[in-house]
């Protein structure tokens, strides 16, 4: 069991690094420059992959949470844990890559419009999430507490994605199934698809890391106590 | 250009000092379980 989960992690990461690299390669050799934008317009792909990732990083954390607060198992906990970990570092990075984007194309690092807006939100959202991980000594109920603002938190992620159907915001209409005039040539789509597949696998990598080392460091904890039982 | 580069700098700079961070956490982990072992060889 052991040795084919060690399989497993030695199978995903090399298929990470192997997909990060070619996406790599797709979007500074392959993929043509958009005529309006030029160069900087090739941050859509470490952006929009990221934002994927954020979104889909956030939904498994309601998944594990309802999951834990149905079975009251910690490893569920864990997981949520993990990915809110891993969701918030690359919603960071959606915060950080939007404006350096935003400031050559709209000559403004922010604005306060629907999308923009929801997206901090969420961030913060998240970061309170871990504040309160952080925070709580009582491991029960900082894994149900935790386990309700998951699921709660989650109500934000279809309204920042929404957000740009739903309301007239400075944050370009959507570039895929946005309407009659939306959709991005085959190349860079390509492109997109190979990134999103890359950050993906990374996502998991990440993830069986993150989520086994918090398996371990219980495991380390619950020893320290047995040990102190021992000497008393 | 400079701009792309920045973006791009800063999130695999982003993904590594976190995978780094990951690490380190292992190591002390790896470090807390050999005392463990040793504390418990000793009693």
């Amino acid at each position: 069991m052991k040795f084919e989960s060690n399989v497993m992690g030695v199978l995903l990461n090399t298929l990470a690094l192997v997909a990060i690299m070619l996406s790599l390669g797709m979007v500074f050799l392959y993929v043509p420059t958009e005529a309006t934008m030029g160069e900087v317009q090739k941050i859509f792909y470490f952006h929009v992959p990221s934002a994927w990732l954020a979104f889909f990083a956030f939904f498994l954390v309601f998944v594990y949470s309802v999951t834990y607060l149905v079975r009251r198992e910690k490893k569920w906990d864990n997981l949520a844990a993990s990915s809110a970990e891993i969701g918030v570092l690359f919603c960071t990075l959606v915060l950080i890559t939007g404006p350096i984007w935003a400031k050559p194309v709209w000559g403004i690092w922010w604005t306060w419009d629907a999308r923009l807006t929801l997206t901090l939100v969420l961030w913060l959202i998240y970061v309170g999430y871990m504040m309160l991980r952080h925070y709580m000594a009582d491991p029960e109920r900082k894994a149900a507490f935790a386990a309700v603002l998951g699921i709660v938190g989650f109500v934000d992620v279809p309204l920042v994605y929404f957000s740009i159907r739903w309301w007239r915001t400075q944050h370009p209409a959507p570039v895929m199934g946005g309407g009659d005039d939306s959709g991005i040539e085959g190349p860079m789509l390509a492109t997109l698809l190979v990134c999103v597949v890359a950050f993906t696998l990374l996502f998991f990598a990440l993830l069986r890391y993150r989520a086994r080392l918090q398996e371990l460091r219980d495991e380390v904890d619950a020893l320290h106590d047995l040990a102190e039982r021992g000497r008393g | 250009m400079a701009w792309l580069f920045a973006a791009f700098a800063i999130v695999w700079l982003a993904v590594f000092i976190y995978v780094f961070n990951l690490g380190k956490k292992q190591q002390a982990i790896s470090q807390e379980i050999e005392d463990l072992k040793t504390r418990l060889a000793r009693d």
